[in-house]
């Protein structure tokens, strides 16, 4: 019964983010068209009347929004979103070729910030009131103040402009006559250096502070007492007690990270160009590119609604207070 | 219970080794495949590179233009018609000296102007090694029809095309069209009919023959997440030797650091700051000359204040152009033409009212129009928006400027496609836009003004209501004696700055940084490449035709 209301919300959720896919980007000023032909800094086109009605016709603009509405629609079911504007390329391709780029630097990113946020929470929840916690929990408080993007300008300006060391922006070195290997593994984990530690310092603070306060709380519990009372080491107190115990809630906003995986980062990308998911989103925003922002918003909405339905399934399984109550809810 | 939560713990654990997994496996995969196709990118360098006085490879920085199919470049900036150049070729085309013979080496024109017969060149291969012969020109302005180019080139001039032999060609046209030569066959490429007869959709058509063209270069690889183009020389050209093998378009944030770190080797900019800089630090520069580009105002000629004429040539006395273009061009600032040519085009006429900074001019017209100063200086009943589309220095200027003469001005700030969607409505008052193109045939003032042109800055659907400027706009266009077209395009101007539908700011030069160590072969192309494109990476610059 439970799974069914809850499966019922998931897809009612998935309508209604459905609909407001295909109206969101028609509810922006301007269309695609404009765009196309308003040209940019450096220079614009005489577009003639004919090429822009072949234009329209090319793209379905001319057909009635709800002509539109069904094809996308059945564009929804076979995944196929049909031909990006700017790119004049199936949005399926469009999007593929730059995932891999954000999977590498908001995934490494995003198991390092869970991996450093929590080491550093325990540690902290251990040393609890002492001086290197106070030390870590200001900094921290610190870190989580920056913005993403500025802390990204620095990190640019003293590492690629005034030292040199790392690449100015992009994610490879363009058509590099490198024939090893190794020497490709090298550019692409230089040139993503940089975003990944932006990316990590950025969510490494939330983390941390939600993994200190839940361990500090935990180990206040009298079964901490008990434990070290038994003669445990510190270490098996702390692995095996404080840290799974502590974990629990912070599952969910594993989870969530997880999910926005797929959406990548709009601002890091941005400062670094970085040809990810959430610089091609900003794009597509720009230029109107409705079938590029009806597959790249689908494409988030799922992964996080996934993901969060995975959390549901897996959460009364970590959590035996949550299961207990389900099933005082059935009977 | 321990043992079930030791469980779902590794089952997380798995999930979450699962998530980073496929995204490190994607990037190995990534990168091997792109190993081998630099590995083979240097077999082929290594054939070429023993020819000697040669340039191996120039590295320019210009934005993402898209796939660089016929169909497909991006048709917002010069880049992707440019980038197309380099594949595809046209029958005539432009060096520093004008309109020079390309696919074509030879043409007639008959005596009304309406037929013209063009020799083929003989011994053109497209990339694939077929031969290149008539039938794939009448071919090609065929497909046009059906799918059109998405760049300028107007082919409903043209009637019909015919092939007369295996390298012979005749267009006949409608109406005698003076920019034919250099705005039409030098504009439109001419595809392969054997691949494209084929080809129903040709916007998303994306197989390597897409690509088959005859011109000098070859596309070897395009990055097309970065936006980046490596071009590599076709050995059998036509026309003589390729002078540099290699062509890189690197798309870095930041040009001037790209330059300066070298990422790349040269660039195209507008920022006159940049290029003393760049100057100091050894670069070599050239200037766009003619400049061909301007940044200037539209009028919404239907606002109810602003379709007077007196008051939009009060708001030209009161603006000291000379001094913004000083301020923000620096170098050697053009004040706009109020007949919108630039002044060092060929088609600029002298004799056009302009008009100079004149604040008591500008005061006295407002007075008449009956706009009264308060008692804080400001003019009743004036208040005017001005819509720009980027941060615009020019616009803050205005402002301040006008506000010496009583006029409020606010700036509205919009992104892009917003901008060009009030234009087409015309829901605004003043716009500001900076564009190219104003050096080629001086045709663009019909296309501008008499709604020809779909696009945002030339009052799209919207004609200039003057049935004189009208006439001479179309009589112009057949006129095939120049010196007559020339008075008649004066006449135009002269009534373009009387009724100033818009006003030209400045004129704005472009300056390409190089290193002339590297390649010195540039130059300006005259009256612009193709419509008038004041940039260098012309291809007939890259190409030795004595070889």
């Amino acid at each position: 019964m439970r799974i069914i209301r809850q499966l019922a919300t998931y897809v009612s959720v998935l309508i209604f983010v459905v609909l407001l896919n295909f109206w969101l980007p028609r509810l922006l000023p301007g269309g695609p068209v404009d765009f196309l032909t308003a040209g940019g800094d450096q220079g614009a086109i005489f577009v003639s009347e004919v090429q822009k009605q072949a234009m329209l016709e090319y793209y379905h603009l001319n057909n009635t929004l709800w002509v539109q509405f069904t094809q996308y629609l059945k564009g929804l079911l076979t995944f196929d979103f049909g031909l990006s504007f700017t790119y004049k390329s199936p949005v399926y391709d469009v999007i593929t070729l730059r995932l891999p780029w954000t999977l590498l630097i908001v995934g490494v990113s995003t198991l390092l910030s869970i991996i450093i946020g929590l080491a550093l929470g325990l540690l902290s929840a251990w040393k609890h009131q002492g001086r290197s916690d106070r030390l870590t929990f200001v900094t921290m408080l610190a870190l989580s103040a920056v913005p993403e993007f500025l802390l990204g300008m620095i990190l640019l300006i003293v590492f690629s402009v005034n030292m040199g060391v790392l690449p100015l922006s992009g994610a490879e070195t363009a058509f590099n006559a490198s024939e090893h290997v190794i020497d490709r593994v090298i550019d692409v984990a230089k040139h993503a250096a940089l975003p990944i530690i932006t990316l990590t310092a950025g969510s490494l603070a939330g983390l941390y502070l939600l993994m200190r306060n839940e361990a500090i709380r935990v180990i206040q519990e009298p079964f901490i007492e008990f434990a070290t009372a038994k003669g445990l080491g510190n270490r098996v107190v702390l692995l095996r007690h404080v840290a799974r115990n502590s974990a629990l809630p912070l599952v969910t906003i594993i989870f969530i990270r997880i999910g926005g995986l797929l959406a990548g980062s709009v601002l890091v990308e941005t400062v670094f160009s970085y040809p990810g998911i959430g610089k091609l989103l900003q794009e597509a925003i720009l230029a109107r590119d409705y079938p590029l922002l009806h597959g790249l918003f689908l494409m988030m909405t799922l992964s996080i609604l996934c993901l969060n339905m995975l959390a549901d399934l897996i959460y009364p399984h970590l959590d035996p207070r949550i299961r207990e109550a389900h099933k005082g809810d059935k009977s | 219970m321990l043992n079930r939560i030791k469980f779902s713990l590794l089952m997380l654990f798995c999930i979450a080794v699962i998530m980073t997994g496929c995204s490190t496996n994607e990037k190995i995969s990534g990168s091997t495949q792109v190993t081998s196709e630099l590995a083979t990118a240097k077999n082929s360098g290594k054939a070429t590179s023993l020819t000697t006085d040669s340039v191996a490879r120039i590295r320019m920085a210009w934005g993402n233009s898209g796939y660089p199919s016929p169909f497909a470049f991006s048709s917002s900036g010069p880049g992707g018609f440019l980038r197309n150049s380099f594949l595809f070729d046209t029958l005539t085309w432009k060096d520093e000296n004008g309109v020079v013979p390309w696919l074509a080496k030879s043409w007639s024109v008959s005596e009304d102007g309406l037929q013209y017969t063009f020799d083929l060149e003989e011994n053109v291969l497209w990339h694939d090694g077929n031969r290149l012969t008539a039938d794939d020109v009448v071919f090609s302005f065929g497909y046009y029809q059906m799918h059109p180019f998405m760049w300028t080139g107007d082919i409903s001039q043209i009637q019909t095309v015919t092939a007369i032999d295996d390298h012979k060609v005749k267009f006949t046209l409608n109406q005698p069209y003076a920019p034919f030569l250099s705005d039409l066959v030098g504009i439109v490429p001419i595809i392969p009919k054997h691949v494209w007869q084929n080809v129903d959709s040709p916007l998303d058509y994306r197989d390597p023959s897409a690509l088959v063209g005859t011109g000098p270069y070859i596309l070897k690889e395009y990055d097309e997440k970065s936006g980046q183009y490596l071009f590599t020389a076709n050995d059998h050209y036509f026309k003589g030797k390729v002078l540099v093998k290699e062509v890189a378009y690197m798309n870095p944030e930041n040009q001037l650091l790209a330059l300066q770190k070298g990422e790349v080797d040269s660039a195209m900019t507008y920022k006159y700051s940049e290029v003393q800089q760049l100057e100091k630090e050894g670069f070599d520069v050239l200037k766009s000359a003619p400049t061909g580009s301007a940044v200037r105002v539209t009028f919404n000629l239907d606002h109810p204040q602003l379709k007077d004429k007196r008051l939009r040539q009060a708001l030209a006395y009161a603006l000291d152009r000379a001094e913004m273009a000083e301020k923000i061009t620096g170098g050697d600032p053009i004040v706009g033409n109020a007949g919108i040519i630039p002044p060092d085009s060929p088609w600029y006429s002298s004799s056009v009212k302009q008009y100079e900074y004149n604040v008591t001019e500008a005061e006295q017209i407002l007075d008449e129009l009956g706009y009264n100063k308060n008692a804080s200086g400001v003019r009743n009943g004036l208040k005017l928006n001005v819509m720009v589309s980027s941060n615009s220095p020019e616009a803050q200027i205005m402002q301040e400027m006008l506000k010496k003469v009583g006029v409020v001005l606010n700036i509205q700030q919009v992104d892009a496609a917003t901008f060009s969607t009030a234009m087409g409505e015309n829901k605004y008052d003043l716009a500001i836009t900076g564009h190219i193109g104003l050096s080629g045939d001086p045709d663009y003032l019909r296309q501008w003004f008499l709604g020809e042109a779909s696009n945002s800055w030339a009052a799209r659907g919207k004609q200039f209501d003057h049935a004189t400027f009208q006439h001479l706009a179309l009589e112009q266009m057949s006129e095939l004696d120049t010196d007559k077209r020339k008075e008649m395009i004066g006449e135009m101007q002269n009534i373009l700055a009387e009724e100033l539908p818009t006003l030209v700011l400045y004129h704005r030069p472009f300056y390409y940084v190089f290193k002339s160590s590297d390649f010195n072969g540039w130059f300006n192309t005259s009256g612009g490449i193709a419509d008038g494109i004041p940039l260098w990476d012309n291809k007939a610059a890259l190409i030795d035709e004595d070889n």
